[in-house]
């Protein structure tokens, strides 16, 4: 069996240049604590892991610019700086779950740093003169 | 375990390779944690795909062992654990760095770790000792392997309660999760792979030294913070209370014109004390990695 996680397979499935997969994931790095905060934010309920990434997955129009994997470390992190708030409830199939959601200074975050990824794309969009659009 | 699956943790071992491995652990738990879920789910909803393609298709998602394993090192890079030690500030001089421990979070959260080991420790050594025996001696029985089965799933439990307790008061990176238990082993494999894991064993046996090591750690810093209290509140003691600070074996009032050096000595074996807490949790730190990261 092909070991699936090899870079091969990943080149196959999405067939980008290693420029292009480079970018995207700095550009993805930056934003996976907004796009988390995001989510969480909008969430119904407390969120474990893997209800997370299909949210945002569902959300996001399927993209893949943020790989699901890297989502844990970070939501881990947001929470060791108190913007969320997790407990640990148990699974009817399989180890307990980590359920998070947003503290108030995790919604301050959110309005402060929506404001900077705001001012972000205005910048970028006067910078590329349109050709986002295209 | 989908083969799958541990051919991708395998590799993913690898790129994480050099990492604390109280990370490595975390890592690999949420990497099967999500692939399984992920494979369960695309099952259900396309049900035509070989698992071969399912499984490319979750890992597409989830992303290569290497960039994650280059996320997990960035991202953990900045998460510090709660309290940790401020690096040593060399600039300041030998003086200000001895007196200054009194301000230092990590040098009281030690202290309080030694304080509170005592009544930890005479818990996990009870439970422990009760849970091995009683295991034991029910073996003959067949209601003994879910009794001895459910102990040691309590001692990695107690494990990653003490994991955290040790983090937060001593700094040390642990694990957040615990180890994971492996789906689709069969019943008997995952009875089996609580009794053949190192880590349950250690762990065990950390939780037994707990009791000897917090009766050390508590006895030891009790009696030298209340000495330095004792010292420092002695003109207090004599002057307002009119009680002898030493009276035995014979009583003895400190003369009013000592008692500037008496407080000073009582300072200066209470910041000691914190120094020496400080120390000894590093070195206990050391070991709880040692025993309870798997």
């Amino acid at each position: 069996m092909v070991n699936p996680g090899s870079e091969t397979a990943l080149m196959n499935d999405d067939g980008m240049s290693p420029e292009d997969r480079k970018f995207r994931k700095e550009l993805s790095a930056g934003i996976t604590a907004l796009a988390l905060l995001g989510i969480m934010d909008g969430a119904p309920g407390p969120l474990y892991g893997y209800s997370v990434a299909k949210l945002m997955e569902e959300r996001g129009d399927g993209s893949r610019i943020v790989k699901h994997g890297t989502l844990y470390p970070v939501l881990r992190s947001l929470e060791g700086a108190g913007l969320l708030f997790s407990t640990v409830e148990p699974s009817v199939a399989g180890p307990p779950r980590r359920y998070y959601t947003i503290t108030p200074s995790g919604r301050e975050a959110l309005g402060r740093w929506a404001g900077i990824w705001k001012e972000t794309t205005v910048f970028m969009d006067g910078l590329l003169g349109g050709r986002t659009d295209e | 375990m989908n083969k799958g699956i541990g051919l991708y943790l395998d590799d993913f071992r690898k790129h994480l390779k050099g990492c604390d491995r109280a990370i490595v652990q975390d890592a690999l738990a949420d990497a099967e944690d999500h692939l399984t879920a992920g494979l369960e789910n695309l099952g259900k909803e396309r049900p035509e795909l070989t698992e071969e393609e399912a499984l490319r298709e979750v890992v597409a998602s989830y992303g290569s062992p290497a960039e994650l394993a280059e996320q997990y090192r960035r991202v953990e890079a900045f998460t510090v654990p709660a309290l940790k030690p401020q690096r040593a500030r060399n600039e300041r001089s030998a003086l200000k760095r001895f007196v200054g421990v009194v301000t230092e979070p990590s040098a009281w959260a030690a202290f309080l770790y030694m304080i509170i080991s005592l009544v930890t420790g005479i818990f996990y050594f009870t439970w422990t000792t009760n849970g091995l025996s009683l295991s034991l001696g029910l073996l003959v029985l067949i209601i003994g392997v879910p009794v001895a089965w459910l102990f040691f799933l309590s001692f990695r439990g107690l494990a990653l309660v003490e994991g955290r307790m040790v983090e937060a008061l001593l700094g040390v990176r642990m694990p957040r999760r615990a180890v994971f238990i492996r789906k689709g082993e069969g019943w008997w494999g995952s009875i089996k792979g609580v009794f053949t894991t190192r880590s349950t064993w250690s762990s065990a046996l950390y939780l037994i030294l707990m009791l000897p090591l917090g009766t050390l750690y508590f006895s030891f810093f009790i009696t030298l913070a209340a000495v330095a209290l004792s010292f420092i509140a002695s003109p207090v003691i004599e002057l307002v209370f009119h009680e002898p600070v030493i009276d035995a074996p014979v009583e003895w009032w400190i003369p009013v014109w000592l008692y500037p050096a008496v407080v000073a000595l009582g300072a200066v074996i209470f910041m000691g004390m914190l120094h020496l807490a400080r120390l000894v949790g590093k070195l206990h730190g050391r070991m709880a990695r040692a025993m309870l990261v798997s």
